[in-house]
């Protein structure tokens, strides 16, 4: 498991946290009615913090990402909810004032670097574009900031990559310049989505690696958006189990993963594989439910093993586990040895 | 350049393919769905009109001499440049005199032309004109198309470069060029016009089916095939051909449109089906000098043109959609 | 960069030679090739005089020389109906032909391009309903019949522009080059969207917006210069839609350019002037071709270091 980082920077504003994201809803308004892709989710983010999102894909954790930087596709909303970043609600700026977050305060590094760089543009060039946006750097410095940008994410020969078209260079360099553009401002908050699931075993743990070289040197704060709780295990200090729209469970990891309290966390840990016993890896049975028709009660109840007549009616209520930090949102937390 | 359209499409496909394969443990959730069916047009739908105007064109072209009220070739000079049947007799006023021109009837419902044969006949029997062409050309075309594109995608190497070649050089040549040469040399004839139209459509068929059967050639079950032992005519008739077909589909539909649109222009600039045959693009070009006093003998068959091209395209557009909807561009 | 300029020169190349021998061959498999060119009603020593220039004596490939040389210098032949060397004839005709479709490629890319991508950016909006009612319609009419329709509509019933000619200023080239322009500006409109539309939908263009880029930029710098290569390779389409609208349009119009030219040669059944239009055409549309093949190489990374 990780080590937490020793906070020692003082924080510059009068907020809880770095990031504050309350009670956030992005619905879809597709021709079958309103998909409910995120449900009210709230959760927060400390700088220097590494947080991960797991869930099924469909579970809403890439909209809650989008939601987070006001880039949700037609059709759909942010129908509900603040995102507070540094004290200041993002949801309700202009489009101008948010074009200055994103990339600058918080960025993005998205899931697959062989569609996620312009196959127009040099690889130094799209670096170098949210420099020149964000912190006016033209020329020569501009030049120099590109390539150490490069360098940090340890792109050998960066000098002489600077030139290079996306599709000169391998899969894991691509990742590598993806990271690169991220983290090129030096923003508050990197959004990782599925960082690893374009690249191959080895140079997976390598980027891993990289990215955590990348924040003690910066001092990001991480948002990992995955399926694998092996990276939630490896990367992050607390994790959000996303399950339909919403987080089931949060919490610290070590609490998470040695206690876990609702069977949806207890599912996504059984499908890791597990050097020790060579069993089958296990997979969650069902679909999950159609945003459009959420079940009235527990979104898990129809796929639950143990669900009682309680669970398809009402909602469970957040419950305090372990830890004062650790919540299930279930009906029996805990009771699932 | 449509060749490496072509290839980009199939490298794309088979990124997608890549991709799903991956990520296996994660089905399509029904979010997904329901986001790809709100920015998708409505496939299900069948397309009913389109289909019944088709219907109804192979109808007309079937029965022309029933259906048509007069014989499209008589001329009768008596009837001659009679208006449409709402259109009344008018008093116009040439060199101090005072003529009435002729009222419509019903007997010519859509008026006659010069010489006085019924317009309304000649678009129908324009319509097996129409058909009769497109249906040769795109036998032709594709049964050449097809066999050449599967064979230069399956064997590859020499085979290919020579069949691609061939496609450029054919590609190249501006068909409307080939029939004009071809009108001067030989005289214009129903024959002539399909050999200079297919030999132009053949070239593009084949080029979408070699980037087809390339791709299906790399997959798994031709490696097993041969591994089996079959013969490579054995591979590309059992394994190759039944998975282009849906490409074929496809490409043919959308030209039915185009090649109606070509021999009506031949016909028009007289380099094409000879008059007096009542090609829509003859008729047009038989209304050219009369556009001051006659408007209907070139607005109708032009019409005609227009609806059967646009039902056309849209089923067109509805296969592709259907069979394909990574073929955005074709 | 240069090895693939070269390959592709080499084709041009060798399609406009397979060009020529075709049109050769055309000529001579028709029987007595003299017949074709030389008038009716020549006296029979310009038929013997004929005979011995095409050297129809000699085998078929020292004919096909004799002609090729005679074609590269110049020497297209005498018009059999106007007695005048054809190349004056066709440098002549020439300038009214290339006023006209300067004029419709141009009003092909003003209209069609930006069109195409504000009806993407704006999807669902009412001018890409309309822009795709246009694309629809423009794709389904033949453009000799629009330009009979635009000469009923602006020149018979409201009397607004000529129906026909040349003499008398850029009114009369309003009407032939929106009618050649038609039928393209319908394609390039639906191209640009469609390849727009999936540009859009990309994940560089997703990380463009994550950087903080100004939608304008997303759209003009980010998707358009992704968008624009099947739009340019079209564009090599857009020149056979102008060669082949030239020759229907002019007729239309009467518009006294090249394609006039080749068209009253058909109905004159003077050959030399088909012939040499023919070639004319076909060198001027494999160039076209080729200049695009480098364009596309030169903007598109991929292809040009492959």
């Amino acid at each position: 498991m990780t080590q937490q980082m020793e906070q020692t920077e003082t924080k510059s504003y009068t907020g809880d946290h770095l990031l504050d994201v309350k009670d956030l809803s992005v619905y879809f308004f597709t021709r079958r009615g309103v998909a409910r892709a995120v449900d009210g989710v709230s959760f927060h983010l400390d700088e220097g913090e590494s947080l991960g999102i797991v869930g099924e894909s469909g579970s809403g954790k890439s909209v809650t990402a989008l939601g987070m930087l006001r880039l949700v596709p037609p059709p759909g909303e942010i129908v509900k909810g603040e995102v507070y970043l540094e004290g200041e609600d993002l949801t309700k700026l202009s489009g101008r004032q948010m074009r200055k977050i994103r990339g600058r305060k918080m960025s993005m590094i998205l899931q697959d670097p062989m569609t996620s760089l312009n196959p127009s543009f040099a690889i130094g060039n799209q670096v170098a574009e949210s420099l020149s946006i964000h912190q006016g750097l033209r020329g020569k410095t501009l030049k120099n900031k590109v390539v150490d940008m490069l360098k940090m994410v340890r792109i050998p020969a960066a000098e002489a990559r600077v030139g290079d078209f996306p599709h000169q260079l391998s899969g894991g360099m691509r990742q590598r310049s993806a990271g690169a553009i991220g983290i090129s401002c030096m923003p508050k908050i990197l959004i990782c989505d599925e960082p690893t699931t374009a690249l191959d075993m080895t140079i997976q743990a390598q980027y891993l690696e990289l990215l955590k070289d990348v924040q003690e040197e910066t001092g990001v704060a991480f948002i990992f958006i995955t399926h694998d709780m092996g990276i939630v295990a490896k990367m992050c200090d607390r994790v959000n189990v996303m399950y339909a729209g919403r987080i089931v469970e949060s919490g610290p990891v070590l609490d998470v993963f040695r206690n876990p309290s609702h069977p949806y966390t207890i599912s996504l840990l059984r499908c890791l594989p597990r050097l020790e016993a060579v069993e089958r890896l296990e997979s969650i049975d069902g679909q999950p439910p159609d945003p459009h028709v959420f079940p009235s009660g527990c979104r898990f109840a129809p796929r639950c093993p143990k669900a009682q007549a309680i669970c398809h009616e009402t909602y469970p209520e957040t419950t305090v586990m372990t830890g004062t930090d650790h919540l299930a949102a279930c009906h029996f937390p805990g009771d699932w040895k | 350049m449509q060749n490496r359209l072509g290839l980009n499409r199939l490298l794309l496909r088979k990124a997608r393919a890549a991709s799903v394969s991956d990520a296996a443990p994660m089905q399509p959730t029904p979010l997904d769905d329901a986001i790809a069916v709100s920015h998708k047009r409505k496939l299900h739908l069948i397309p009913i009109i389109p289909m019944a105007v088709v219907g109804f064109l192979i109808f007309l072209a079937i029965f022309a001499n029933f259906v048509s009220p007069h014989d499209p070739k008589r001329s009768n000079l008596t009837d001659s440049l009679t208006p449409p049947f709402w259109v009344e007799g008018k008093v116009i006023t040439i060199a101090g005199q005072d003529r009435v021109t002729p009222a419509g009837s019903m007997d010519h419902v859509l008026g006659t032309d010069l010489h006085g044969r019924d317009i309304l006949s000649r678009i129908i029997h324009g319509t097996r004109i129409a058909v009769l062409v497109s249906g040769f050309v795109l036998l032709i075309a594709t049964t050449i198309g097809v066999t050449l594109g599967v064979v230069s995608g399956y064997f590859g190497g020499k085979p290919d470069a020579i069949i691609m070649r061939m496609v450029d050089i054919f590609l190249a040549f501006p068909p409307l060029l080939i029939a004009i040469v071809f009108s001067v040399v030989y005289e214009p004839s129903f024959r002539n016009v399909i050999i200079v139209i297919s030999a132009f459509y053949w070239a593009i068929t084949a080029r979408q089916v070699r980037a087809e059967a390339l791709a299906i050639k790399q997959q798994d079950f031709v490696t097993l095939a041969r591994v089996a032992g079959a013969s490579n005519l054995r591979i590309m008739v059992k394994h190759i051909l039944p998975n282009v077909f849906p490409t074929v589909l496809v490409i043919t539909t959308l030209q039915v449109g185009t090649v109606i649109i070509f021999e009506a222009s031949l016909s028009f600039l007289g380099v094409g089906i000879p008059p007096p045959n009542p090609s829509w693009g003859v008729v047009v070009s038989e209304g050219r000098d009369q556009l001051q006093t006659a408007w209907w003998i070139s607005l109708f068959p032009g019409m005609a043109i227009v609806i059967a091209v646009l039902t056309m395209n849209t089923l067109g557009d509805w296969v592709r959609d259907r069979l394909d909807p990574m073929m955005q561009h074709l | 960069m240069s090895r693939y300029i070269i390959k592709r020169s080499i084709h041009a190349v060798i399609t406009l030679f397979v060009v020529s021998i075709v049109v050769f061959m055309i000529v001579r498999l028709s029987g007595d090739p003299v017949l074709l060119l030389v008038p009716d009603e020549a006296p029979a020593e310009d038929y013997e005089e004929m005979r011995k220039l095409l050297r129809l004596d000699e085998h078929i490939t020292v004919q096909y020389v004799i002609w090729m040389r005679q074609v590269l210098t110049g020497d297209l032949g005498e018009s059999t109906t106007q007695r005048l060397p054809v190349a004056t004839l066709i440098i002549e005709r020439f300038p009214a032909t290339l006023q006209l479709t300067a004029l419709a490629f141009a009003f092909t890319l003003l209209i069609g391009l930006p069109i195409g991508v504000y009806a993407a950016a704006h999807r669902g909006g009412a001018l890409d309903f309309l822009a795709r009612g246009f694309a629809v319609f423009g794709q389904a009419t033949p453009n000799f019949w629009m330009g009979i329709v635009f000469i009923m509509i602006f020149a018979v019933w409201l009397g607004w522009l000529p129906a026909a000619g040349r003499e008398g200023g850029i009114k009369f080239l309003i009407l032939p080059a929106v009618t050649i322009g038609w039928f393209p500006v319908a394609g390039v409109m639906r191209l640009t969207r469609s390849s727009m539309l999936e540009v859009l939908n990309s994940e560089y263009v997703k990380l463009a917006r994550v950087k903080g880029v100004r939608e304008s930029l997303v759209l003009w710098k980010h998707a358009f210069k992704n968008a624009a290569l099947p739009v340019l390779t079209y564009s090599a389409l857009i020149i056979v839609f102008m060669v082949r609208g030239s020759v229907i349009v002019e007729t239309v119009f009467a518009w006294p350019g090249v394609g006039r030219l080749v068209l009253e040669a058909v109905y004159n059944r003077d050959f030399p002037i088909v012939q040499a239009v023919v070639l004319l055409f076909a060198t001027f549309f494999i160039t076209a071709n080729l200049m695009v093949d480098i364009t596309y190489a030169y903007l598109n990374p991929k292809i040009r270091y492959s």
